[in-house]
């Protein structure tokens, strides 16, 4: 574990000095770009994605003010439920006269009632695959190159151990050691990414 | 612990390590001797079998490569995941869903020529997949008859309302009954899922016999639009609005040739399932109307504008508002006048020409205003074409005067400058050096100060600066090419104003500068004098069918080879490159392969029927001298085929993406929102206009300090975060990034 869930009284009164400040930046460097891909699932163009992505940050901080009223958890798990939630409500929500400027296609949004839950679902499976392109990011600044070769064309790519192991010059239980290897630290990163800011204590 | 079994060091081969040490190896934990260890397991198929199936024990090989599939991907198989897919999820489908989906609610059929029963029909085969619906030939078993099936998409099925407009829209379109409408036969539900059922039309669709065939004659054309027009008079007299009137919805029968519009009047279901929060409507937007591209209400007369843009389809081989991207096209279709049909191809008579351009007239009240009319007047040109004698020609209409010229600030009406400004906002610039962008066709740009002292001005393009200059009363001229500009004027300024083409940049009631805008004569069609009508335009003829500029060579297709070309009859193609380009300017790649006998005239050179190609074949280098014909045919390929000629245009809304997703390194500590703002600005070389009265509405004050620290992260990432923080957001809108309060909620 990287570092342990702040404690909601150490936070307090924090949230104009630099170390909260910090949180915050990482937090929407992390998120943002989660937000608008999500949004862009939802069917929005790029320009509405990315004013969506404004106001859930914009309502997000705003949230800041009451945090102490936040309940329990970490200040960072508090903040990613939060965003969670906007998205899932603004993407679910009727948006009213904003919208495609037809009475009925709001009438349908209400009609379909698993809207909701699906908006949730797309924003977990999007939020698994953000973790694992952050957390390779940090895995393959912490590789030697060729074993980070070794385990993207191998895993990802899906070419054989035998090609790749050709191709490289090594051999080919190495180079399927370094796919099972690079994989490892890339799910302990994700996890460590995912306990740190989404994990409610 | 390394512990081993069936520990000897002579056996090693079949030793291997236990879980709890293969464990260790795979998440680097191995404590000692971790050469010898790795060394073992990298030879000992075994072990690595244990490593690898520990490795996937939470998370498959397969979810892992998923993971890292294109976000399209991922998001499909999110989508799937759920059992109702909503209508705007449609759009990211690719296409292997697509077909699985057509086939997923057909029930299971004995007929072997059947894929699949759907009702009392056995489908034959998926004929395609709109926005709406899944369109399948079949075959009526209780009548004994083929038939075309439209069944509204499942994923849009879910949803009553949909259900309900599909069937409403496809009962009223079924109430049209007319010889040039193809008839809907039956509306019904099967199992939920709302169909109709329409006879199969034997022929091909507009869009096809275009590309199949080429351009289509005059008369061919005026056969078809007054029978296009025909069909839609029909359906306007019961209120029916089509549009989406396209040629691949102009069917045209076999043998007889009858054309029979389809898909009439469910554009609009479609519309209404798959608008976004954005009201885009999905699909090509190529053929919609102005008022529809806007977002408008619309009525019949936007099928009259469409009908239009089928008619210069037919006659040119390709649409008038064509541009890369939906945007672009729907930009082109609101903005400009398309390029003259004659201009295209010289065969269009003026009268014909006419015709098309009041049909594609922007706004409704200058088209024609009834399908009944369109339908009178191809007629009787329809009669005097195949007799010229036997009936008199009709009148030619009065042209409508072109638009209305542009308000003093309001560049969307269709000027050929886009100034890029802020007028008429009430705020203030923030900055001390003013910024404009400017879009702009090659040509000049003129820029006079009239302020006492030298007005300091920089030109840039991209990062590269192209100028800069003091410029004095006298003024000053630049020659600039196509693209997007960012002129930076020193000095503090508060408005802009917009004078037909040239923008005035003043401070207080002083205009500061001027800058006009020249399109240089080469390039600038609206200008030349109308041709009057047989003037000896130059034929429109290619002796190859394809042309291609790349680096170091010109290749051409020649039959169906492709060659390197190297001299037109005595011309060697460096210098006919050369000429053309001192000739025609910035158009030249276009006006040289469209336009090789005008080109060629105007170097001196009238070529016959036929001119020598000097060819170097690309794949063994021989060279050979080919006698080839020049042909209508020839250029009509070329032509169609011909975009990757065409200058590329950047937008101005691109150049904002793109500044705003390049990489950022800042540092405020405690500094001014208006301060902060204006150092983004100079720094990004982009306008930045603070919204002071909504800021103040919303209690906030410019001097809100503003602290970050952050190292290449995107621009767009920096505002979010700085903006977010002190209750902001930003837009960018008319082309100006916008700052302004975040709406309390």
């Amino acid at each position: 574990m990287l570092q342990g869930p702040e404690t909601r009284a150490s936070l307090i009164g924090k949230l104009n000095q630099p170390a909260s400040e910090e949180v915050w930046m990482e937090f929407v460097s992390l998120y943002r770009p989660l937000v608008v891909r999500v949004a862009l699932g939802k069917g929005l163009q790029h320009a509405d994605a990315e004013d969506l992505a404004q106001d859930v940050f914009a309502a997000v901080r705003r949230s800041l003010e009451t945090f102490e009223t936040r309940g329990r958890g970490s200040f960072r798990a508090w903040l990613f439920r939060i965003t969670r939630n906007l998205v899932v409500n603004q993407l679910t929500r009727p948006k009213g006269p904003v919208g495609s400027g037809d009475s009925q296609t709001n009438r349908w949004l209400m009609q379909q009632p698993d809207r909701q839950s699906e908006t949730a679902t797309l924003f977990d499976h999007e939020l698994r695959r953000q973790q694992f392109h952050v957390a390779a990011d940090r895995v393959r600044s912490k590789c030697e190159p060729a074993t980070w070769r070794a385990f993207w064309m191998t895993a990802v790519e899906g070419q054989s151990i035998s090609t790749v192991a050709a191709s490289l010059g090594k051999a080919e239980g190495a180079v399927r050691m370094a796919k099972c290897r690079v994989f490892a630290r890339l799910q302990q990163e994700a996890q460590s990414i995912s306990s740190l800011w989404e994990t409610e204590e | 612990m390394i512990a081993r079994i069936g520990d000897d060091q002579n056996q090693r081969d079949r030793s291997h390590y236990d879980r709890e040490t293969l464990d260790d190896f795979l998440h680097d934990r191995l404590a000692a001797r971790t050469e010898a260890v790795t060394r073992h397991i990298e030879s000992c198929e075994d072990c690595q079998c244990v490593v690898e199936g520990m490795a996937e024990e939470n998370l498959s090989w397969r979810d892992l490569a998923a993971m890292f599939s294109e976000p399209s991907g991922a998001f499909v198989k999110g989508c799937a995941a759920s059992p109702h897919r909503s209508a705007t999820d449609d759009a990211g489908e690719d296409e292997h869903g697509r077909q699985a989906g057509a086939a997923s609610f057909l029930e299971p059929s004995r007929d072997p020529d059947s894929i699949g029963r759907f009702a009392r029909y056995e489908i034959q085969q998926v004929l395609g997949r709109g926005g709406m619906g899944i369109v399948m030939r079949a075959f009526d078993t209780s009548l004994g008859r083929h038939c075309a099936v439209k069944v509204l998409a499942p994923e849009l099925a879910c949803s009553a309302a949909a259900r309900q407009r599909f069937s409403r829209e496809a009962k009223s379109a079924a109430a049209v009954v007319h010889p040039h409408v193809v008839p809907i036969q039956t509306v019904d539900v099967h199992d939920g899922l709302p169909y109709l059922v329409m006879p199969v039309v034997d022929g091909p669709s507009l869009q096809q016999r275009v590309q199949h065939d080429g351009p289509l004659s005059p008369i061919e054309t005026v056969r078809i639009a007054a029978q296009i027009a025909d069909g839609l008079s029909a359906a306007h007299q019961q209120g029916l609005v089509h549009r989406d009137i396209k040629p691949a919805n102009i069917l045209l029968e076999n043998s007889v040739e009858r054309v029979q519009i389809t898909d009439f009047g469910l554009a609009r279901a479609v519309d209404d399932a798959s608008m976004t929060r954005s009201g885009v409507i999905a699909g090509t937007p190529q053929y919609m109307s102005p008022e529809q591209a806007h977002g408008d209400a619309i009525d019949h007369r936007s099928d009259l504008f469409s009908l239009g843009s089928v008619m210069y389809f037919m006659l040119t081989g390709r649409s008038p508002f064509r541009a890369e991207t939906t945007m672009g096209v729907l930009n082109r279709i609101g903005n400009d006048d398309p390029r003259s049909l004659r201009e295209i191809n010289a065969d269009v008579p003026a009268w014909l020409d006419a015709i098309v351009m009041r049909l594609l007239s922007k706004s409704p009240e200058h088209r024609y205003q009834t399908a009944s009319q369109v339908v009178r007047l191809l007629n009787r040109w329809q009669a005097h074409l195949l007799d010229p004698t036997g009936t008199e020609a009709p009148e030619v209409q009065p042209t409508r005067k072109p638009r209305p010229s542009a308000s003093a600030n309001g560049r969307k009406t269709g000027k050929p400058l886009r100034w890029i400004v802020a007028a008429g906002l009430f705020c203030f610039l923030l900055w001390a050096a003013t910024i404009i962008i400017l879009q702009t066709e090659q040509g000049t740009l003129r820029i006079e100060s009239n302020a006492d002292a030298n007005l300091p001005i920089v030109i840039r393009k991209g990062d590269e600066v192209v100028e800069q200059m003091r410029v004095s009363r006298a003024g000053k001229t630049i020659e600039i090419k196509t693209g997007v500009y960012v002129v930076e004027i020193a000095g503090d300024v508060d408005g802009f104003e917009i004078q037909n083409d040239s923008v005035v940049i003043r401070r207080g009631a002083t205009q500061v500068a001027t800058i006009v805008e020249t399109k240089s004569a080469g390039n600038d069609r609206s200008d030349a004098k109308p041709q009057s009508a047989d003037q000896a335009v130059p034929p429109k003829l290619a002796p190859y069918t394809r042309m291609e500029f790349r680096e170091q060579q010109v290749v051409v297709t020649v039959g169906s080879e492709h060659y390197e070309l190297l001299k037109i009859d005595h011309l060697a193609i460096e210098d006919l490159v050369k000429q053309t380009k001192q000739a025609f300017g910035q158009n030249w790649k276009k006006r040289l392969s469209e336009d090789l006998v005008e080109v060629l005239g105007k170097l001196g050179h009238v070529p016959s029927e036929s001119v020598l190609l000097k060819l170097r074949k690309l794949d063994s280098g021989e060279v050979v001298s080919i006698d080839a014909p020049l042909t209508k045919a020839n250029r009509n390929a070329l032509y169609r085929d011909n975009k990757h000629n065409q200058p590329e245009e950047a937008s101005v809304a691109d150049y904002y993406q793109k500044v705003l997703s390049g990489k950022t390194s800042v540092k405020a500590d405690g500094v001014p929102l208006a301060d902060f703002l204006t150092q983004l600005s100079e720094q990004h070389r982009i306008p930045i206009l603070l919204d002071r009265n909504d800021l103040k509405r919303a209690g906030i004050t410019t001097n809100t300090r503003v602290s970050i620290e952050m190292t290449n992260v995107s621009l767009r990432m920096v505002l979010n975060i700085a903006l977010a923080k002190v209750g902001c957001k930003y837009e960018v809108k008319d082309e100006v990034l916008r700052v302004f309060a975040a709406s309390t909620q």
